[in-house]
């Protein structure tokens, strides 16, 4: 019997009937191949790209165009040949009329298998050879593109496989078409679903939890939990041209799938064409997988509709109106009879425990989610979004093996290029600040202590592991973090690693004055360069973490400009050169930075307070008490040589010191070139007599919450490490005032000079 | 031979197939005859191998019928309902079938086509719910298969058709090695054609006999005796099954043959003696009242 179905006289019996199935398939892949091969070859020579780029663009499309096309293709053809196959297992009298044939169930299985591979097979080697023609008669030929296209076929057939397989294992698994939808819907969403429920849980219960991108189990549950999100993600990697471990997984996920099809289409009883579920024990499992997650869900859509104690009751109630209703839905779907609703009493009690213990999970803190820290030995390094602690910018450029640079922007802080490393593991004094964070964030829901940051952390163990974690932190135990990142981790080589950087890639230097001002300096000087960056490396290596930790008195912005490969991504039509990629470093130019504030003393330009000539100063006196604000203009010299005394740059971050400022008063400085770009306070040690007076005069007092750092609450501000310094540009490049832009979401950050 | 022996089969609470063990010889007409859910289709189809008995075992010329194609290669089974795949014609059903079994006849299917009038060429989706079953006893006996098994066998056939149906399994039966099982719920439409007819009721098996055995072995006679002393000792000689007075005339049901019931009966000198003639279902409500149930409940 085995011989005879696959004789071609069996399957062209068979498949009577079924001609409809290739032809439309021919149709899809006739689109996804030489159509789709012809607009994109026609596309590009319009565009006037060179032969060349074409070369390669072409040579893309097999990894790329082709691949995504096709794949829906290959997914439609699934879909279509395992219900022409298998569909007839929902219905009593066609399973009667195919069970009754004396064939083995294991050979209808393969008979089915074996004919819808042909439906798929025929159409798709005859239109992707009709592909390689094409490219070749525009003169695009090659073994290598001879091999993309059979790599492409065996994808595309794994993709196949894999969604015919788990199509089939749903049919198998129950015994009608609302049964059968819903269930397919659960496979390919479930994962997805239930990471949304858990990142909304997380988020709603635990102050720690991080939620900007997925790790871990989350990212499991929302990557390879679902065999659509695993092919999607192998077939973006396989355009990158690093599918290997995905291409393996999806295998090995296409044959668990094909061998549990198998089983269940060889075990599945015939009478059970009708039913809801052919399992009983796989509707149990569905029924906990369903009843307890909706029970959260819907729990969670009732806590945030109140405020306060009153919350947690909403939120009781809508887990047990959402175990119940999801467990009565199933039950109706599942008896196909509303009498249903109420059935089953004791799985749904035991749905409410399993509810009851994952709320208390999260609202309780069982599992010590808020107060984990890895141990010491265990870490391997940390990673953190220093951008949210201050304003600076840097990013980390590394020569790969075939000659190119890989830049790691700052944005990217959680990139293994970005992590901080001690010499094994992290340092004791690291290790602690970690602690105190971890120790001083809220142990309850509401915001209670002195915040001002509420940035991430990523601790990478030893083992490989990733824990991500998001905590508010207090000024004080920020600075001991930076410090220790100074004295015992590589932030000094992350933050200036560019002047082990050759010079020739350094392509411009601008410098931010005392007033803000930005200009381009030592343009055309590559000695004064090199002085300034010979400078810096010798203040830097000589520097201690206290040096880092003070206000700079300017800010320095090298801008870096590295060769680069053409890519499909970047190409411009016509243009042969080879591509750039550009890297920036921000940083601040401390105190202790004798050598290179002596060299950028060259410039001219104002490097602190004293030297700006300032035309004026503002003073703006805020009552908070009656919230009136008074406005006092000083332009007498003698006034303004008082108030310089007094005078700070305020960079935001931990080297504002913000306690040494007085808080009611708002400083705004006129220079000859109009209003200062940068924030100003005043020392509260150093006020001048006639601006003691003053405040004296107009009843201000300071409260000792603004003597310390801001309170910060759920209503008041913070600094939130999603929101930071996304970009600064500097335009122009004379040795003149020129423009810069800085771009922040933070309060005055936004501004343009002239 | 076809041995069913201690088969059971439930749907989740319903067991629709109730410990039954029954054997059909070989080139005999089988009758199974049930009311509606006494278990007909469900025997039926665990003995097609579409259906896996959840207690007991079936086989077919000594092989285990589930998932084995040898033994369902014997096997041909036209279900109650009959089902062809969308856009088939009669040919390509024929062809569909022939590639499956081997013994199939596909000039002698078109040669049937065309005594029974039907179109090889028109589309099966066409066909009236009669034509279906008659294309798929066609297909049926075509097949070539040693068992045919039929349910509701001649449920949507015109009587013309229906003893053509009758005469060709009997044609069949003469020419070749072949044994029809007809489920039916009517006694009379298989009372002509059976050569042993198995009852079913509620999922259990009441009895199976040759029907020639049954008629041979059951007579009904009336009668008038002198007194009711000799009534009584008809009582006592005979397997009386049943007995019923109209005035003088006593209606006796009796089991043996017609010479030692009569032999017995006239050695009585009756004034008045005749044997009555039984039909297939009077048997059954004789023997079915000896065992104890209500034919109404089974029947009507």
């Amino acid at each position: 019997m085995r011989s005879r179905i696959f004789s071609s006289k069996y399957i062209r019996t068979i498949s009577k009937g079924n001609a409809w199935i290739p032809a439309f398939l021919t149709l899809g892949f006739l689109l996804a191949f030489p159509v789709t091969g012809l607009v994109k070859l026609g596309s590009w020579q319009n565009m006037e790209y060179t032969v060349d780029q074409m070369g390669v663009l072409y040579n893309h499309l097999w990894k790329d165009g082709f691949v995504l096309a096709g794949m829906f293709v290959a997914a439609i053809a699934a879909f279509m040949n395992s219900v022409n196959g298998f569909i007839y297992l929902y219905s009593g009298k066609k399973t009667d009329f195919y069970h009754g044939l004396p064939l083995k169930r294991s050979e209808i299985f393969t008979e089915k298998t074996v004919t819808g591979l042909l439906y798929y097979l025929i159409p798709y080697v005859i239109m992707e050879f009709l592909a390689v023609c094409i490219g070749a008669a525009r003169g695009f030929f090659s073994l290598n593109i001879v091999g993309m296209a059979v790599k492409m076929l065996l994808l595309h057939l794994i993709i196949y496989l894999v969604i015919y397989f788990s199509i089939v294992l749903i049919i198998s698994v129950t015994g009608n078409m609302l049964m059968g939808i819903l269930c397919l819907g659960g496979m390919y969403l479930y994962g997805i679903v239930l990471n949304l429920l858990l990142v909304a849980y997380g988020q709603s219960f635990w102050h720690t939890f991080f939620s900007e991108y997925q790790y871990g189990g989350f990212n499991t549950l929302l990557h390879s939990a679902s065999p659509g999100t695993l092919i999607l993600d192998m077939v973006s990697a396989y355009a990158e041209g690093k599918a290997g471990k995905l291409v393996a997984a999806v295998i090995i996920l296409g044959i668990v799938l094909g061998v549990l099809a198998w089983i269940a289409y060889k075990k599945r009883p015939s009478e059970s064409a009708g039913k809801s579920m052919v399992y009983p024990w796989v509707s149990t499992v569905v029924r906990f997988m369903v009843v307890v997650p909706g029970g959260l869900a819907v729990g969670w859509i009732f806590y945030p509709l109140t405020t306060g104690k009153i919350r947690i009751l909403w939120w009781v109630f809508g887990m047990i109106l959402g175990t119940v209703v999801m467990h009565g839905l199933l039950e109706t779907i599942y008896q196909m009879s509303f009498q249903g609703f109420f059935a089953k009493k004791l799985q749904l009690v035991i749905a409410g425990a399993f509810v009851a213990v994952c709320a208390l999970i999260y609202q309780k803190d069982l599992l010590h989610f808020e107060s984990y820290i890895p141990k010491q030995e265990d870490i391997a390094s940390v990673n953190l979004n220093m951008m949210s602690f201050d304003q600076d910018y840097y990013e980390n450029v590394q020569k790969t093996k075939d000659g190119d640079y890989k830049i790691t922007g700052a944005n990217n802080w959680a990139e293994p290029a970005m992590a901080f490393t001690g010499k094994n593991g992290i340092g004791d004094q690291t290790y602690r600040a970690l602690q105190d964070i971890v120790a001083g964030n809220p142990k309850s829901e509401a915001i209670d202590g002195d915040y001002t940051y509420y940035s991430s952390i990523k601790y990478t163990l030893k083992s490989g592991r990733e824990i991500y974690r998001k905590y508010w932190i207090k000024t004080e135990t920020l600075n001991s973090l930076v410090k220790g990142l100074y004295e015992e981790e590589n932030l000094k080589e992350q933050k200036f690693g560019f002047l082990e950087l050759d010079q020739k890639y350094l392509k411009n230097i601008g410098l931010n004055d005392a007033s803000g001002n930005g200009y381009s300096i030592f343009q055309n000087d590559p000695d004064k360069i090199k002085q300034l960056l010979e400078a810096m490396k010798k203040d830097v290596n000589a520097a201690t973490a206290e040096d880092f930790l003070q206000t700079p008195e300017v800010k320095i912005d090298f801008a870096y400009q590295f060769p680069g490969k053409q890519n499909v991504n970047n190409m411009m039509p016509g243009n042969t050169n080879a591509d750039v990629q550009y890297a920036e470093w921000i940083v601040g130019i401390y105190p202790s930075f004798k050598n290179t504030l002596a060299v950028l003393k060259e410039t001219g330009y104002p490097l602190t307070v004293e030297d700006l000539d300032i035309e004026k100063i503002m003073l703006s006196y805020f009552n908070d008490e009656n919230g009136q604000q008074e406005d006092v203009t000083y332009e007498n010299q003698e006034e303004i040589k008082a108030l310089k005394e007094a005078l700070t740059v305020r960079y935001n971050g931990y080297v504002d010191k913000d306690s040494e400022i007085y808080q009611n008063i708002y400083v705004s400085v006129y220079t000859d070139k109009g209003e200062a770009v940068n924030g100003y306070g005043l020392k509260t040690e150093k006020l001048p007599d006639f601006v003691k007076e003053k405040i004296t005069e107009l009843g201000i007092t300071q409260s000792s919450m603004q003597m310390d750092a801001p309170a910060i609450n759920e209503a008041t501000g913070y600094i939130d490490d999603g929101e930071n310094l996304t970009s600064q540009e500097i335009i122009g490049g004379a040795d003149e005032p020129t423009s810069i832009y800085l771009e922040s979401s933070s309060d005055s950050d936004s501004s343009e000079t002239e | 031979m076809i041995e069913i022996k201690e088969c059971s089969k439930s749907f989740g609470t319903l067991l629709a197939v109730n410990d039954v063990s029954m054997d059909i010889g070989e080139r005999e007409v089988f009758g199974l005859i049930g009311n509606n859910g006494a278990g007909k289709s469900t025997l039926l189809r665990m003995a097609a191998g579409i259906l896996k008995q959840d207690k007991g075992n079936i086989r077919i010329d000594d092989m285990e019928v589930y998932d084995n194609p040898a033994a369902k290669e014997k096997v041909f089974y036209i279900s109650d309902e009959c089902y062809f795949p969308a856009n088939f014609t009669s040919r390509d059903i024929a062809a569909f079938y022939q590639v499956h079994y081997p013994k199939f006849e596909i000039q002698r299917f078109s040669k049937l086509m065309r005594q029974f009038q039907l179109d090889e060429k028109q589309k099966v989706s066409s066909f009236s719910k009669g034509m279906k079953k008659q294309l798929m006893m066609l297909l049926g006996i075509s097949a070539g298969t040693k068992y045919l098994l039929c349910d509701e066998t001649f449920d949507g056939l015109d009587p013309v058709v229906r003893q053509g149906v009758k005469s060709l399994l009997a044609a069949e039966i003469m020419g070749r090695e072949f044994t029809p099982v007809l489920a039916s719920h009517s006694l009379r439409e298989l009372e002509d054609i059976c050569d042993h007819v198995g009852l079913l009721y509620k999922g259990g098996i009441l009895l199976s006999r040759e029907l020639e055995d049954m008629k041979f072995h059951i007579h009904r006679i009336q009668c008038v005796l002198k007194d009711q002393k000799q009534e009584q000792e008809l009582k006592r000689e005979l397997d009386i099954l049943k007995m019923e007075h109209q005035g003088s005339l006593i209606l006796i049901t009796a089991r043996g043959t017609r010479t030692e019931i009569m032999t017995r009966i006239r050695g009585k000198n009756p004034l008045f003696c005749e044997v009555l003639p039984l039909s297939l279902e009077e048997i059954f409500i004789s023997e079915m009242e000896v065992a104890g149930y209500e034919i109404q409940n089974i029947f009507f």
